[in-house]
Order: C-alpha cells, then structure tokens, then sequence
C-alpha cells in the first residue's frame, strides 16, 4: 500500500472541481468512496461486488478491480457525501476496505 | 471439498463432515467475537433474531472494537478522525449486527443443510430444526447422476452437499470473506507474498512455523487449511454467481 502511484486515481472530474473558481463549489464539491487493496479479497469476488452492488459493467468493474490491486486503490463512486456513506457501509458489508473522503482532498494525504 | 457449480436450486459443492463443522464452528466464533467487540447482545437460542433486531434501534455511542481482525470487519470509514466516528456511530451496530446474522446463516447451511431430493428447502426457514438425520444427504445417493469431480477418497469420509440458494448466495459469499479476513489476521498474513507463500506451503504440505510472528507450525497447517478451504469455496461461489449475474443481464 506504500507504492502507490497517486496519479492513477484522479479522476478527471476531480481535476475540474478543483479548478472551479465558484464560490460555492465547496458546497456542492462531491465526495468519493475509495477501495483499498487488500490481499485476502479476491479479484472474482471484488468484480463481483463492483458489477452486482454498483451495476457497472464487466468492462468496468474489472478496470476498477485491477486498479485497486495494482494501484492499491481506486475511487468507485462519487456523490454527495449520504450517498458515500450508503456506499461504504455496503462495501464494508461485503467485506471491503472502504474509506470516503472530499473529492479534493485525497492525494495531499499521502496515501 | 469440491467446488461450488450453479444447479437449479443454487450452487452446490460437496463438503466433508469435518470442513462443514470446522468451517461453521468458526463462522460462529467470529460472530460471538463480534458481538462482544461491538457491544451486541448475548445470542438468544430461542429466538436468534430477536436480540439483534432490537439493536438495531439502540443507541450508543460505538466503540472502536480493539481487536485487530473485528477492525478489518469494522474499520475506520475515513483518516479524518471526525467523519470516522461519526461514521462508525451511525452504522457499526447495524454492520456488524448484518455480519453477524450472515456468519450465523453460513453456519448453519453448512453444517445443518437441509436437502432432500427435491433441492434446498424453499424458504429457508426450517433449516434450524433440521434433523440430523437430513443434514446432507451421502454422495452415493447421487451416483447416478454423474458423480463430481475432484473426490478426495483418502479419508473415507462421506462428503455431503452443501446447496446454497441463490438468494442466501450474496450472504455467503460475504460470511466467507470475514472468515477468510479474520483468519489471514491471526495468520498475520499482510501482502499478497504472504498469502502466496501459505497457499504454496499448504497445497506442498511444508508448512513451517512463521518465527518472525512467532506462529508454530501447526497452528499455521490448521489455520492455513482453513484459509485455503474457505478460499476455494469462495472462489468458485462467487464465479459462479458472476455468471449467472451476467446472463441475467445479457
């Protein structure tokens, strides 16, 4: 979890909240599930838990699995922040590592 | 233990008496552990979902459960401290009240699974008065139907199949994966060399002792067993309720 390339799990639209120049937009800025790597979770049950909770498409669910093992993370829904707290309580549900946080933080984390 | 393919009643694999009594011993000493870590009542053998639905209306602060393997089941929700709390407030009697009931369920499909010719009981409400004597019925009563592959004969023991209906399918694939999560913590197994390498030794049969995590060679061959076995049990369910979700789709 250490080597993670942080630049993967920018999302575009995080980039274009960033920039955004309204005054409001810290209202309005979304929030993010991420997905952590974990070594124990399987990547079958993973896309599994992306396709069947989600609704995303094979195609994507397997670009996000293979993103968290190999990056370590990856951001699985935006929304506003009650919406991300459904989520990862589902996640968690299921067994992932789940965390939530303002779209804009993130990367100064360091993690 | 075979693994799980879909049948018209579900998924079903064939288990030994052992694996199902192992398997469903610890599924329930992970769900005591968690209602004790997360402050749930007692289990109340006459009405196993009364205590827990009660809960759910309870009020409280949670607390941050201290053992290291209830923290993965029940982890902080952000690294902002504030939103983490707030967080595990709002859900952790409930989370840890659904896992509960799902271990508890896992357990007792697999080792008091009640099949009869027909397939899996409908609803699923009987399955607790199961008797014995339906519990799984023996491999060679299916003999004619093709048997599985992958029969381990050594042992002489009779596998049973153990059939998951595709509504209980998500709860188990879940179960599974909290007992996989809490028995890779007491196996200290913490990078995917880690796992590898218990994989490797399991199925070469050398397991030795960890002496970095001062774990003794037999506790790693039981505990890694177990990894493995709820492992290809998971794998094969959950592939197998992959396919069926994508054909629905089309």
């Amino acid at each position: 979890m250490g080597t993670v390339t942080v630049s993967t799990a920018a999302p575009d639209a995080r980039i274009a909240e960033e920039t955004s120049t309204d005054p409001s937009a810290s209202l309005a800025d979304p929030w993010v599930t991420i997905v952590w790597n974990d070594p124990v979770n399987l990547m079958t049950y993973v896309a599994y838990v992306f396709e069947s909770y989600f609704g995303y498409s094979p195609q994507h669910a397997r670009t996000l699995m293979l993103r968290v093992h190999n990056a370590g993370r990856a951001v699985v829904s935006t929304g506003p922040r009650e919406r991300m707290e459904v989520d990862v309580q589902a996640m968690h549900g299921f067994g992932l590592w789940a965390t939530m946080q303002r779209s804009g933080d993130g990367e100064a984390a360091g993690q | 233990m075979t693994p799980f393919h879909a049948t018209a009643g579900g998924y079903e694999a064939y288990w030994r008496g052992t694996e199902r009594v192992v398997l469903a011993g610890i599924a329930r000493e992970i769900a005591a552990m968690l209602r004790e870590q997360a402050g749930l009542p007692e289990a109340d053998a006459s009405d196993p979902d009364g205590p827990l639905a009660a809960t759910v209306q309870s009020t409280g602060t949670a607390r941050i459960p201290d053992d290291p393997a209830v923290r993965r089941l029940l982890p902080d929700a952000s690294d902002d401290d504030a939103v983490a709390t707030e967080f595990r407030h709002l859900t952790q009697t409930d989370l840890a009240a659904a896992k509960v009931r799902g271990l508890e369920r896992f357990a007792v499909l697999v080792d008091a699974v009640l099949v009869d010719a027909d397939g899996p009981d409908p609803d699923g409400q009987a399955d607790a008065e199961a008797q014995p004597a339906a519990a799984g019925r023996p491999r060679g009563a299916r003999a004619e139907q093709g048997d599985e592959e992958g029969e381990e004969p050594d042992s002489g023991e009779l596998s049973t199949a153990v059939v998951i209906t595709r509504d209980d399918a998500p709860t188990v694939a879940a179960a599974l994966t909290d007992l996989r999560l809490v028995v890779a913590q007491r196996l200290g197994l913490e990078t995917d060399d880690d796992v590898e390498a218990i994989h490797g030794d399991v199925m070469s049969d050398s397991v030795a002792a960890d002496l970095e995590r001062d774990v003794d060679a037999e506790v790693r061959r039981y505990w890694g067993g177990i990894f493995l076995a709820a492992g290809l049990a998971q794998e094969s369910l959950v592939g197998a309720m992959l396919d069926d979700l994508r054909a629905r789709r089309g």
